[in-house]
């Protein structure tokens, strides 16, 4: 996921604009309802007041495109606990102020989640990841992260090891005592691009989920009166709504801004694309060196050898089931294949399947990874707070070229495939809609895979959904990793072995250390429902049918 | 007092499993109309004192005929313990049996602990019961077994009480406490809980080589076909594989492992919970939230039919006003093969946030027509085989609240409690989200909040009150019959 800026706010005086969005739309989303008013007195928003301030027609931190990404640093073991132990102040500190988090979030308004976790495990030394999901380019949110926590993200690195690559300079003049030099710029050269990654509200930008959520809580105190409905139509409702809140809330009249801006999506598409071109390169090389070295005659007769040699040890391998469900179902796929076969790609994607199995039938699952009690027990302690949920998950990749190439293929292809497919434009996987941000990285030169998702609901409905409804696409990110239930051919099987799965992923699991959700009372399906509340709020006029469809989300 | 007429879904086990597993897992013994929970505490039992209790009141078999008296009996861990398992033992059971119901962290999932507000689902002075394991928050009272005894009528319960009470002392074992449990039918042969609904309409139907259906051949019912494995340890459940129930080792004579015995064979968990209900409070909270509606056509009955989800008879509510019509081959029982999303998507019928459709929402949950067999299949991979009963008198038919203590006393089977108890009570029934709602849990179990009623074109949005409220509760080893065996044999 390449995170080029396209229409974002790029420079600080963009996010002093943002701030002032967020004033307007801030104050009125208040998910900790009735604790507000500790905090601020005489902030308790009553409706018209908040709105009353005419907002700018289309307020600038509307627009944009999200960035997810994370840091990873080598912690020195020696200083694992303290890491923790500094982890854990920031917590309490944050968790403090009322409402909980909110200095956080006022000072860093692009930010959407954030978590830093310690991992440790028993081949190598302890890692700090900082996952970060905000709105726009990295250079502004580091900015404005340091502006709100550096002395802690400070603190953090001095518990880190000294890189050896060209970041040692900057790691010294960091942790050096009383330095001064921003540490943001550290963090940023140690960022790790995700591999493949997934979003619930693509698009949204965290002011727009504000003003919105603002939007469907003003509709809600508006139809609090339900008598001044009774009687009325869907379009006469949506009128009425309009009416009464369309003084108060000027962006409603401002043109809608797309979601996905038009370059990017023309450059997920041409990504696509080019991975497309390239997977089909890779596969037809060894075609087109023997076209061009052998006699021609020679390659469809080699051809024909070898898919058939392979298509046999594939039966043994896959069992009747897997050959049938290769079998050919239609005239159409028959000549695909023919053509393939004659040109001589079919012998390189049937060996590389047979390879594949073979690896598959010889790789361990790992049925009852071994349990830290502890950490489960603070997990548990730590987890169903809030409506969301954070994981962060590390595991070992599987040796072997096949599976270097596999995973990076697998993953930078599903990767594109998420950010084009409308599905999953909409924030759907399968039929799952909980995930605001999720993402996989590789990270120690692709040794190891590092998950991380915050998602609604409790883990294990997480898992269910993935187990139940989303199972392919899971196992085609995961089961090139060490321990993963038995899958074949990458899709199948794998985490259908729900226990198994379920046992397997929570013993890759770290305690999130620390955790952030700008709105911790919304999910996926809410945001979307809000939007689509405001989406029909800014049309003049709705037809009967849409406007009937459009009253069943208030 | 006739049979139900609404007769449980007609499956039974294959002989070599109905063997080895207790009735109560295939039987509600419903021409058993009474029946008494005794909650054991065996704290200060002598040995031998399953094997006394089980001469007494020996647990009825899945293979048997219909008999005059049955019985049931489950452990929690601290009665396995108590019974000689050691720690790593009870480690071989999964982490919701070992930890309890009143782990703190699974208290506050499971909506036992005051929230935020003060908004709290428990009686005055906090749940009485439980197993009282380790690392729980303590109850007054400590649980070791649960033992149902069923009969034809209350001479005969009574009779067989006193026997059984009498071995108890003899083997210094208490009752902690008990539940006069019953299952009175209407002169319509209804079975209905308190507050007036017809219950225990929806069951699971199991499906798989052990199982043996009456009505049908070996297909899953499209509608309720769970894979027996959920619902019976060591058959194949709906994660693919046979549901892993805990195995000990098997010590011989000389006391060396020569093996491994398979203790959650043909046995299952079992999740009771003591829920009071206060039937004066339920149809005062309707009957406010009706007349704050505004609208003369609803009543405090139209409220509470909406917020079960059904209407009174148990007939499903459709949108329109109508109800789902019976099916012709039991003209007196409500129909229960349906989904939602076909017939009632936007829920003005059966509300989206209503009791029966948060404790199973079928195919309610798919985003569009084409998923909607997957969501349903997903739905039933958390489905429960219900065998709770009422206990208490019924509420005077006057109206007037005669202050006594009534209410259900939930008993559910199942395999896998985190996947399918807890589940459902966490993401479905107490989940502030469900379904895109916002901040509003079950209106019949959740703490008070609001509650949606979707129409054509505006929901109704009004409060209700706290009426059911949870006055004890663990969770259960329920034994298979050569499991019993060997903790009867246990030195």
């Amino acid at each position: 996921m390449s995170m080029r800026s396209a229409d974002l706010m790029p420079s600080p005086a963009a996010i002093t604009a943002r701030q002032a969005a967020d004033d307007f739309a801030i104050p009125a989303f208040d998910p900790s309802g009735p604790h507000a008013a500790a905090g601020a007195a005489p902030r308790r928003p009553a409706l018209p007041a908040i709105l009353a301030r005419k907002p700018p027609e289309q307020p600038r931190g509307f627009t944009g495109r999200q960035t997810i990404l994370s840091v990873v640093v080598e912690v020195d073991p020696k200083k694992a606990a303290m890491l923790r132990a500094v982890l854990e102040k920031l917590r309490n500190d944050e968790e403090a102020t009322r409402p909980k988090y909110d200095r956080l979030k006022q000072a860093v308004p692009t930010l959407h989640f954030i978590s830093m976790t310690v991992f440790e495990d028993a081949h190598h030394d302890p890692v700090l990841v900082v996952e970060a999901n905000f709105d726009g380019p990295p250079g502004p949110f580091w900015a404005s992260l340091e502006a709100a926590i550096g002395p802690w993200l400070r603190d953090m690195v001095r518990c880190c090891k000294r890189p050896r690559d060209g970041t040692a300079a900057m790691f010294d003049a960091i942790v050096a005592d009383r330095a001064r030099l921003p540490v943001a710029p550290f963090f940023e050269a140690q960022t790790v691009r995700p591999a493949a990654g997934h979003q619930g509200n693509r698009g949204l930008t965290r002011a727009r989920i504000e003003a919105e959520a603002a939007l469907f809580q003003a509709v809600q105190e508006e139809l609090g009166d339900r008598q001044r409905f009774a009687g009325m139509s869907a379009p006469g409702i949506h009128a009425a709504l309009r009416r009464a809140l369309l003084p108060d809330i000027g962006w409603l009249e401002a043109e809608s801004p797309r979601r996905i801006a038009r370059a990017e999506n023309t450059s997920d598409w041409l990504r696509l694309a080019g991975f497309g071109l390239a997977a089909l390169l890779a596969v037809s090389a060894p075609a087109i060196l023997a076209w061009l070295l052998l006699p021609w005659w020679l390659v469809p007769l080699l051809s024909l050898a070898a898919s058939f040699a392979f298509a046999l040890v594939l039966r043994r391998y896959g069992g009747p089931e897997t050959s049938s469900g290769l079998l050919p179902p239609s005239l159409r796929v028959q000549g695909a294949l023919a053509l393939l076969l004659f040109s001589g790609v079919l012998p390189v994607v049937l060996g590389v399947l047979c390879w594949l199995r073979w690896l598959e039938g010889r790789d361990q699952p790992q049925d009852a990874p071994p349990v830290d009690e502890e950490e489960v027990r603070r997990m548990s302690a730590r987890e169903d707070r809030v409506l969301q949920n954070h994981m962060g998950s590390v595991v070992l990749v599987k040796p072997g070229a096949l599976r270097a190439v596999l995973i990076r293929g697998g993953l930078w292809g599903l990767g594109l495939l998420l950010r084009v497919l409308p599905e999953a434009r909409r924030g759907y996987l399968s039929s799952m809609r909980t995930i605001h941000f999720a993402h996989w990285a590789l990270v120690g030169n692709g040794g190891r895979l590092m998950f991380f998702s915050n998602y609604d609901g409790t883990w294990e409905s997480y898992l269910d959904d993935f187990i139940e409804k989303a199972h392919g696409g899971l196992t085609l990110a995961w089961c090139n990793c060490v321990g993963f239930p038995p899958a074949r051919f990458l899709w199948f099987e794998g985490a259908t072995h729900g226990r198994r799965f379920k046992a397997w992923a929570r013993s890759s699991m770290a305690v999130s250390g620390f955790w952030f959700s700008a709105y911790p009372d919304l999910t996926v399906e809410q945001i979307e429902r809000q939007h689509a509340v405001a989406e029909g709020l800014r049309r003049p006029e709705l037809t009967p049918k849409e406007a009937a469809e459009w009253a069943c989300l208030l | 007092m006739g049979m139900p007429v609404v007769a449980p879904p007609g499956w039974s086990l294959e002989a070599r499993t109905a063997r080895d597993t207790q009735g109560f897992v295939v039987s509600p013994f419903a021409h058993l109309p009474v029946a008494v929970a005794l909650f054991l505490d065996a704290g200060k039992a002598r040995r031998g004192w399953l094997r006394a209790v089980r001469q007494a009141a020996p647990a009825t078999r899945a293979d048997g005929q219909q008999q005059g008296r049955s019985a049931a009996i489950a452990f929690t861990a601290t009665g396995l313990a108590a019974l000689g398992l050691g720690e790593a033992e009870l480690r071989g059971f999964e982490r919701p049996f070992w930890e309890g119901m009143h782990h703190p962290d699974r208290r506050r999932r499971l909506g036992d602990l005051p929230g935020d507000g003060g908004a709290t689902t428990l009686v005055e002075g906090g749940p009485r019961w439980s197993g009282n394991p380790k690392g729980a928050d303590p109850t007054p009272l400590t649980v070791h077994a649960l033992l149902v005894l069923y009969a034809a009528d209350a001479a005969d319960l009574d009779a067989w009480r006193v026997e059984v009470e009498s071995v108890l002392d003899a083997q210094s074992v208490s009752a902690a406490c008990e539940l006069p449990l019953s299952l009175r039918f209407d002169r319509h042969g209804v079975a209905r809980e308190h507050f007036g609904f017809a219950d225990g309409l929806s069951q699971p139907i199991p499906y798989g080589d052990a199982v043996r259906r009456k009505d049908s051949g070996p297909q899953p019912d499209p509608w309720h076909g769970v894979p027996l494995g959920d619902f019976l340890f060591g058959h194949p459940n709906s994660h693919n594989e046979p549901s892993p129930g805990p195995a000990v080792e098997e010590k011989s004579a000389a006391g060396d492992a020569t093996g491994f015995f398979d203790l959650g064979r043909n046995g299952s968990y079992l999740v009771v919970r003591e829920l009071h209900q206060d039937v004066a409070a339920f149809w005062r909270s309707m009957e406010a939230a009706a007349a704050a509606l505004g609208d003369p056509t609803k009543d405090g009955r139209w409220v509470a039919e909406r917020a079960v989800g059904r209407e009174m008879d148990g007939d499903l509510l459709l949108p329109g006003g109508k109800t789902l019509p019976r099916v012709p081959y039991a003209p007196h029982g409500p129909d229960n093969a349906f989904g939602f999303r076909a017939t009632d998507r936007h829920g003005f019928g059966c509300p989206v946030g209503s009791h029966v459709r948060r404790s199973n929402p079928r195919d309610g949950l798919a985003p569009d027509d084409e998923s909607a067999p997957d969501l349903l299949k997903s739905a039933n991979n958390h489905r429960l085989l219900r065998r709770g009963r009422k206990f208490g008198d019924d509420f005077p038919a006057d109206g007037q609240d005669d202050g006594k203590t009534r209410g259900l006393l939930f008993m559910a089977l199942n395999t896998d409690i985190t996947r399918q108890f807890e589940f459902v009570q966490q993401t479905w029934i107490l989940n502030r989200a469900f379904a895109t709602l916002q901040g509003e849990t079950d209106p019949l179990c959740g703490p008070a909040g609001p509650f949606t009623v979707p129409d054509d074109p505006l929901r109704w949005r009004f409060g209700v009150e706290t009426f059911i409220r949870f006055a004890g509760g663990e969770y259960f080893f329920l034994p298979g019959m050569a499991a019993l065996d060997w903790l009867e044999a246990r030195p």
